[in-house]
């Protein structure tokens, strides 16, 4: 059995004065210090996590205003083994007067063996259509959905990994105001099954992030066939 | 009996002044309320709704969404009161205006511009018409952290602005949430990581 009191004496005043609070931690999402409940809830019923006044967070440091920027040095605990990457994810939350305000919305930034940051697409993309046109041509329409952590696409590639010809790959480039992008290939072999990867590219085509595979379909070249049984006569 | 039980799971707007709130419940056969901050601002018309729109007008520093389950008899009763303690923004004040002539036009309501500052008479926060001897309430738009004074006098109809009458501050204290930090590109924040120090940058 847990009893709440109802006037506890605070100590710790982490929110003391006006700043910001940093949080950073390995992964795409972060634990914050819960709000506290003062003078006891009257009412509460929710998780009883809410009621630990001091649960471990990952508040790795503040600044107060009007300062705009802070410096906080990965643990080495933190790095990933040599070849691999890890993410890590940071955030910043107001405070005044002993209040945190609680909005969140954390930035993910991808680390290697050094510490340094890897540059990488984080957005994701999904296949709209594929319309079969005259001649064997396809146009595939997609739509990206743009991230708010990792670097930006510059362009989208379509390129063949199967099928009877060898189409050229074809781009396009992204726009940051558009969402809905449109790739044609033309003259594809009738009849034939090809698949596709949808990727996006960035620093000239160094980092890749393949979006979507395979696309399948099959095109069309060719119209019907020629008329049969044909009767000639004169009238 | 209130239960603070119910869960929000979306928040959205659906107009410049018009929020709406979903949420699950496992209270079987309550109502349930929606409060911003202390104030009571909708409530679902049957047991079974887990939807609620109520008008809210934005401002610089955020405010609590709360839900509350209710029994039957408590349909319409404002709970505000019994909250936990959370930061409250707003200033509610209601006033009669016993006594007061007919040829009163207008109330009004004037406040001081920043925390701790005295009144500014040209900055107005409220006008309320004046429609007869009775009750009337005025609701702050959400404020700093700190002491806030409001000035209610009436005005009446003599051309061109009116008698201003007597004068009555009001005096305020709010335990606000700091305004949140700017968006900028859809992100709160900016991190750039090189010899394994990260430089977080924001903008308040």
């Amino acid at each position: 059995m847990r009893l709440i009191l109802g006037d506890i004496i605070q100590v710790d005043r982490p929110y003391q004065g006006d700043g910001v609070s940093v949080y950073a931690q390995v992964g795409t999402s972060i634990d914050y210090r819960k709000p506290r409940i003062f003078d006891g809830p009257p009412l509460r019923l929710g998780d009883p996590d809410d009621y630990q006044d001091f649960p471990s967070t990952q508040r790795v440091g503040s600044e107060s205003d009007p300062t705009e920027t802070h410096d906080f040095s990965i643990p080495a605990s933190w790095l990933p083994g040599v070849g691999e990457t890890e993410q890590v994810a940071f955030d910043v939350r107001r405070f005044r007067n002993d209040v945190e305000l609680p909005s969140e919305g954390p930035v993910v930034v991808e680390i290697d063996e050094n510490g340094d940051e890897v540059t990488y697409i984080d957005g994701t993309a999904e296949l709209l259509s594929t319309t079969l046109l005259a001649g064997g041509d396809v146009r595939l329409r997609f739509r990206y959905y743009a991230s708010d952590n990792g670097t930006a696409p510059e362009e989208f590639r379509m390129t063949r990994t199967s099928g009877p010809s060898s189409p050229s790959d074809q781009t396009v480039a992204y726009s940051s105001t558009k969402k809905i992008y449109e790739i044609t290939f033309e003259s594809l072999s009738d009849a034939s099954a090809y698949e596709f990867d949808l990727i996006a590219e960035a620093n000239s085509g160094a980092v890749t992030k393949t979006l979507i595979s395979p696309i399948t379909f099959t095109a069309d070249a060719s119209g019907p066939p020629a008329v049969s049984s044909v009767v000639q006569e004169v009238v | 009996m209130p239960f603070l039980q119910p869960n929000i799971t979306s928040v959205t707007w659906t107009g410049p002044n018009a929020l709406r709130v979903r949420f699950t419940s496992t209270c079987v056969g309550c109502h349930h309320q929606l409060y911003i901050g202390r104030q009571f601002v909708g409530e679902t018309g049957t047991t079974i709704e887990r939807e609620i729109v109520a008008s809210y007008d934005p401002g610089d520093y955020p405010e609590h969404l709360t839900i509350l389950a209710v029994s039957g008899s408590d349909v319409g009763v404002d709970h505000g009161g019994k909250l936990p303690r959370i930061p409250v923004a707003r200033a509610r004040i209601s006033f009669d205006t016993t006594g007061w002539p007919s040829d009163t036009k207008i109330i009004e309501v004037a406040s001081n511009t920043a925390e701790g500052g005295a009144v500014d008479d040209s900055n107005i926060v409220g006008q309320i018409p004046w429609e007869g001897i009775a009750t009337y309430e005025f609701l702050s738009d959400p404020r700093e952290w700190g002491d806030h004074t409001f000035r209610i006098r009436g005005r009446d109809n003599r051309p061109t602005d009116g008698n201003a009458g007597t004068e009555t501050d009001v005096n305020i204290a709010t335990t606000s949430y700091p305004a949140d930090v700017q968006i900028s590109n859809g992100a709160r924040l900016s991190v750039s990581v090189a010899s394994s120090t990260a430089e977080i940058s924001w903008s308040l």
